[in-house]
């Protein structure tokens, strides 16, 4: 256990040091941190005491405390099933490749490994859930959820992961090599997932008007936190939430037989299990080294190619049909899977503050938007050689290459808030409204980024980039913001109150679009002077 | 032809490339040899115009920044340029149509036949082996009819038989009148062909030999392997 024990102290004590060698990742930290005290003073702040005209206090309302329960139940069970079902594929692995390739064959016991990749996997589902604190403000203003509470949530969000990798092995264990037991258990999977749904699904039929209630009470019956470990770590925090010991007790009873049951069953049955975590390790292995090189690879494992041939496009415009056509082959449906998330994620949010107003729910997209642009298609043409090789004006590339990220974005934003409109009640002036100035907003971060290649491509530095892209956008669109609410309080002021949003939402798409075009020319030599030194 | 000029490239306060000239000619087969760390790559980089640096490139009388410059330009970089998404014809009808080229599939389909990837004509970027993505690579930049090659690393991860079929095709494009600059750690592949080899240490050139029997002098590997160590044990 000596090796072991020195190899995971010195990983823990190398990255604290790393932190302090690299003083851009300690900015980072310190800024991430920052962000989350901000977020946190800022939810405080929203349930200060006011009072009115008269000096009497305002009774402070909030949402009922079973929407809460129900979404953390939701979004516990997307995660187990998604992580378990990587199984049936790859498997799931606690390993790195110096792990596989340097501690497998040493004569250290192989359970005494599996403890170590344990104990590693613990720190890194806790890690993984900690965008949850990020959360903390509007679930603090809509739930009266304390930060004990979040933190709460977080610890059976962290659970829920590491069950579902455990389960991942084992059934990765249990099916490799036979198509007939994969069938089984992928049927199982699929099976559970349709009876939890049609559960939730059908009493709405009949729900009428209570829609959200009759959903909310269908997700914490007692029949759904019988849900494999999902609804037993909903129950655990539901109790814990409310200080029912029932629901507490059993929820982390089960959790923990599940847990010890699951290891038992993989050291007593299979102690030779490094054959099970190789495949997910040597996948999680190229993932990070993509990362790493600046690549983001959202390949879908099983790709229809469909009908071949770029077919249009001469010069620099070949570049958008060859995007187009990327596009086709990674998307599932309509979209890729992080926009049909986003879309459902908006229209479910839309759906819970109806009474809200267009605001709220525009600049949850908006901010949603701030972390998948980055991840456009048109930005990973930068990390080949191709863009900048081929003998056409640097200008016309670029716009080609825009092209294809503004085409995304008016479809996400239309899929996301027409209906989210339709959810609010909104006039389809205000809609249209919503929907371009989401496309403005994000053709400021596009700009954004452009600008940030130009200034930091000579840079090495991905988590400086990062901070300086994340501030660019910030900055950029804060002028906007200002435009858009003087406006909407000027019209409010001259009698035009019934149009303050349309009139607000239009001076920001405008001067939106004004600072994306002066962006975008300012950089339009870049593809001529790009630094592909870090990619 | 192309020449570098007093071309210095740097990273901060850290020099990769210190004020480096030489030219190949047409019809010349230039080679770079250096231990890991030598600037190398950088200056390959720079003469393909993906890094800014201080001095001049030019590639057949034009700035290695112009139009003209980058459509006579080829350049073959160390790691696949490949798109995981397409498939390899397609990656080729890409090529046809960015670099804006009338003729027919014919030549592109050569080349993909002598690199054995017709018969992968409908496979995806992304399920080829590491070797065979770097022979769509290559196939990429030779496509396009270059008149200036540069190969960084070329030989890496290929099979017997592409390693034949790359030595005969710079052979052929050198005949053609092509000046192809190639960069490797394998000596003994490019004893055959090569006219100048320049011999790199800390950023800067250490040596240049060229192949002419009247030269004379010592073998080429016994040159390299007589500075970089001599470098080594005086650092």
């Amino acid at each position: 256990m000596k090796g072991l024990s020195y190899l995971f102290f010195t990983h823990v004590k190398n990255n604290i040091k790393e932190l302090f060698r690299h003083p851009a990742r300690l900015v980072f930290a310190l800024f991430i941190v920052a962000m989350l005290v901000l977020v946190v003073l800022s939810g405080n702040l929203q349930s200060m005491p006011e009072y009115d005209e008269n000096g009497v206090l305002i009774p402070l309302t909030f949402r009922p405390a079973e929407e809460l329960q129900a979404m953390v139940l939701v979004l516990y069970a997307a995660i187990f099933v998604i992580g378990s079902y990587r199984g049936l594929s790859s498997g799931a692995s606690f390993y790195s490749m110096p792990d596989v390739n340097l501690l497998f064959p040493t004569p250290i016991s192989s359970r005494r490994i599996l403890l170590y990749g344990l104990m590693k996997q613990m720190g890194t589902s806790f890690l993984l859930g900690f965008f949850l604190l990020f959360q903390y403000a509007w679930l603090h203003g809509q739930y009266n959820l304390t930060f004990p509470g979040l933190l709460l949530i977080l610890m059976g969000y962290a659970l829920v992961m590491f069950c579902s990798q455990l389960t991942a092995m084992a059934i990765y264990s249990f099916t490799s090599g036979s198509e007939v037991r994969k069938r089984a258990v992928k049927g199982v999977i699929i099976a559970l997932c349709l009876a939890a749904a049609l559960w939730v699904l059908l009493p709405l039929l009949t729900a009428g008007d209570h829609l959200l209630a009759s959903a909310v009470a269908s997700v914490n019956a007692p029949v759904l936190r019988c849900f494999p470990v999902a609804g037993w770590a909903a129950a655990f925090v539901a109790g814990c939430l409310e200080g029912a010991a029932l629901p507490l007790g059993l929820g982390l009873a089960a959790c923990l037989i599940y847990v010890t049951g699951f290891i038992l069953l993989i050291t007593r049955s299979r102690a030779d299990f490094y054959e099970d975590v190789l495949q997910a390790t040597e996948v999680s292995f190229s993932a990070i080294t993509a990362k790493k090189e600046g690549k983001v690879t959202d390949t879908p494992a099983h790709i229809k190619v469909g009908k071949t041939g770029i077919g249009k496009g001469w010069g620099a415009s070949v570049f958008f049909y060859k995007l187009r056509l990327e596009n086709r082959r990674a998307r599932v449906l309509i979209m890729d899977i992080p926009s049909m998330i986003f879309i459902a994620f908006v229209i479910l949010f839309a759906f819970i503050m109806r009474n809200g107003g267009p605001i709220p729910i525009l600049a949850s997209s908006v901010y949603m938007m701030m972390f998948s642009i980055a991840l456009g298609r048109w930005l990973r043409e930068l990390t080949l050689p191709y863009v900048y090789m081929v003998p056409v004006s640097p200008f016309r590339k670029l716009l080609y290459l825009l092209l294809d990220g503004v085409c995304k974005l008016a479809l996400e934003s239309a899929l996301m808030l027409v209906p989210a409109g339709l959810i609010l009640r909104l006039n389809p002036a205000e809609i249209l409204f919503c929907v371009l100035a989401r496309i403005g907003f994000g053709l400021v971060f596009m700009a954004s980024n452009i600008l940030v290649e130009r200034l930091m491509g000579a840079s090495v530095n991905r988590v400086l980039i990062m901070i300086v892209y994340f501030l660019a956008m910030l900055l950029l669109c804060i002028p906007g913001v200002v435009l858009g609410i003087l406006l909407a309080t000027l019209a409010g002021a001259v009698g035009l109150a019934w149009a303050a949003v349309s009139v607000g939402l239009l001076g920001t798409v405008v001067f939106n679009l004004l600072v994306a075009l002066l962006l975008l020319f300012c950089c339009r030599n870049m593809l001529n002077f790009a630094e592909l030194n870090n990619k | 032809m192309f020449s570098v000029q007093n071309v210095t490239k740097r990273y901060g306060r850290i020099s990769a490339n210190k004020d480096i000239t030489f030219s190949v000619d047409d019809g010349q087969i230039a080679i770079l040899l250096g231990p890991n760390g030598a600037g190398k790559s950088t200056i390959i980089k720079c003469i393909a115009g993906l890094l800014r640096f201080e001095g001049e490139i030019t590639v057949c009388g034009h700035s290695n920044k112009d139009l003209e410059a980058k459509r006579l330009l080829g350049y073959v970089p160390e790691m696949p340029a490949v798109y995981d998404l397409l498939t390899v014809e397609e990656h080729m009808e890409f090529i046809r149509r960015a670099y804006q080229m009338d003729e027919g599939r014919e030549y592109s389909d050569q080349l993909l036949e002598r690199m054995e990837l017709l018969d992968k004509k409908d496979k995806l970027g992304k399920e080829l082996s590491k070797g065979m993505q770097q022979k769509l690579s290559i196939c990429c930049v030779l496509a396009h009819r270059p008149r200036v090659i540069i190969f960084d690393e070329p030989l890496v991860g290929l099979d017997p038989h592409a390693i034949k079929e790359l030595k005969s095709l710079f052979v052929e494009q050198k005949n053609a009148g092509c000046s192809l600059l190639i960069s490797t750690h394998m000596l003994d592949s490019v004893e055959d062909y090569w006219d100048v080899a320049h011999i790199m240490m800390n950023g800067q050139f250490a040596a240049t030999k060229y192949n002419r029997e009247e030269d004379g002098g010592k073998a080429l590997e016994e040159l390299f392997f007589e500075i970089t160590e001599r470098n080594g044990q005086a650092q």
